[in-house]
C-alpha cells in the first residue's frame, strides 16, 4: 500500500507543487486548504505523514499540528513554511512537529523529510 | 522607515526570486520614502505584517509579468490570471515576506505574517497609511516593485498564537 501524505496549505500552487514531487515518488497525496480542514482530513483519512504550512486562514499550522498530535501522538507532521524564525521553529517542535522545511525548498529536501517519517 | 526594517526585504526578495525564478538579475537601490499612494501597474500582492513592526509588504507588477512569473513557476504558459496564477503570485509574496521575518527576528524585531491578498485591475492605485520605501527587482520576466510599509511598534510585542 502506498504511503499516504496529507498536504495542508492555503496556496493552490504549493499544493500542486508538493503533489507533483510526492506523486513522482509514488506517494498517495490528499490535500487540505487550511488547518481546520487538515485536522478533519487527518481524522478521516489517517495519512502516514502530513506536510503542514503555518500561515493559513481559519486555523494556522501550529494549532493544527497541536490538534493532530493531540488526537494521535504518533502523528508525523512536517512543517513546510515561508517562516523561518527560531521562535517559530521552536513553537512547531513544541506542538509536535517532527521536521521543519523553510520555503523556498528544493524537491530533494521534501522527499528526504517524508522518507525519514515513512514507516518501513 | 528605518533601514533595518527594509534591508531584510531587499535581501529576501533577491535571494528568493533568484531561487524560484532563475534569471532574476538584481535589485535597484531603494528609493526615498514615497507618497502614500502607490500605482500598482496591474497586479499587487499584499502581505500583512504584525508584531514589533506592523504594516504591509506589497509586491507590484504588470499583468504580463504576473502571468509570465506564474507560468514559469507552474511550468507552462497561462492564458489568464486565474486562481492558480493568483496563487503563484501570492505565494511568492508570502515566501519573500516570510523569509524576511527570520532576518527581522535576528535583529530583535519579532514579527509574523497573515495570509496574503491579491489585487488586480487596470490603473490600480493603492493608498497606504504610511510612506513606503520602494525597490525594484529585475526578474527575467519583468520588474517586480516592492513597497515595504512597516512602522516600528516600539517593542509592543508579537501577537500571541
Amino acid at each position: 500500500m502506498a504511503t499516504k501524505v496529507l498536504t495542508v496549505d492555503d496556496a493552490i500552487y504549493m499544493r500542486m507543487m508538493l503533489k507533483k514531487i510526492l506523486e513522482g515518488e509514488e506517494y498517495e497525496v490528499i490535500e487540505a486548504a487550511d488547518g481546520a480542514e487538515g485536522v478533519q482530513q487527518y481524522q478521516e483519512q489517517a495519512p502516514d505523514v502530513v506536510l503542514m504550512d503555518i500561515t493559513m486562514p481559519n486555523m494556522d499550522g501550529i494549532e493544527a499540528t497541536r490538534q493532530i498530535v493531540g488526537h494521535d501522538p504518533k502523528a508525523k507532521v512536517i512543517i513546510c513554511s515561508a517562516l523561518g524564525q527560531q521562535q517559530m521553529v521552536l513553537e512547531a517542535l513544541k506542538a509536535g512537529a517532527k521536521d521543519y522545511i523553510v520555503k523556498p525548498f528544493q524537491p530533494e529536501r521534501v522527499k528526504e523529510a517524508v522518507q525519514k517519517c515513512t514507516p518501513g | 522607515m528605518q533601514s533595518d526594517l527594509l534591508q531584510p526585504f531587499v535581501d529576501s526578495a533577491v535571494r528568493v526570486l533568484a531561487q524560484m525564478l532563475p534569471g532574476t538579475v538584481a535589485h535597484e537601490e531603494p528609493s526615498e520614502e514615497s507618497d502614500l499612494s502607490v500605482a500598482a501597474e496591474g497586479v499587487a500582492a499584499l502581505v500583512p505584517v504584525h508584531g514589533d513592526a506592523a504594516g504591509v509588504a506589497m509586491y507590484c507588477m504588470s499583468r504580463g509579468t504576473a502571468l509570465a512569473v506564474a507560468g514559469a513557476l507552474i511550468g507552462k504558459p497561462l492564458a489568464g490570471l486565474d486562481r492558480v496564477a493568483a496563487s503563484c503570485i501570492t505565494e511568492v509574496a508570502n515566501i519573500i515576506t516570510g523569509n524576511a521575518m527570520a532576518a527581522l527576528e535576528a535583529r530583535g524585531c519579532g514579527c509574523d505574517i497573515l495570509p496574503p491578498s491579491l489585487l488586480a485591475g487596470h490603473g490600480l492605485q493603492v493608498t497606504l497609511t504610511t510612506p513606503t520605501p520602494t525597490f525594484v527587482v529585475q526578474t527575467g520576466h519583468g520588474p517586480i516593485t516592492v513597497n515595504v510599509a512597516l512602522t516600528s511598534q516600539n517593542g509592543n510585542g508579537r501577537g500571541a498564537r
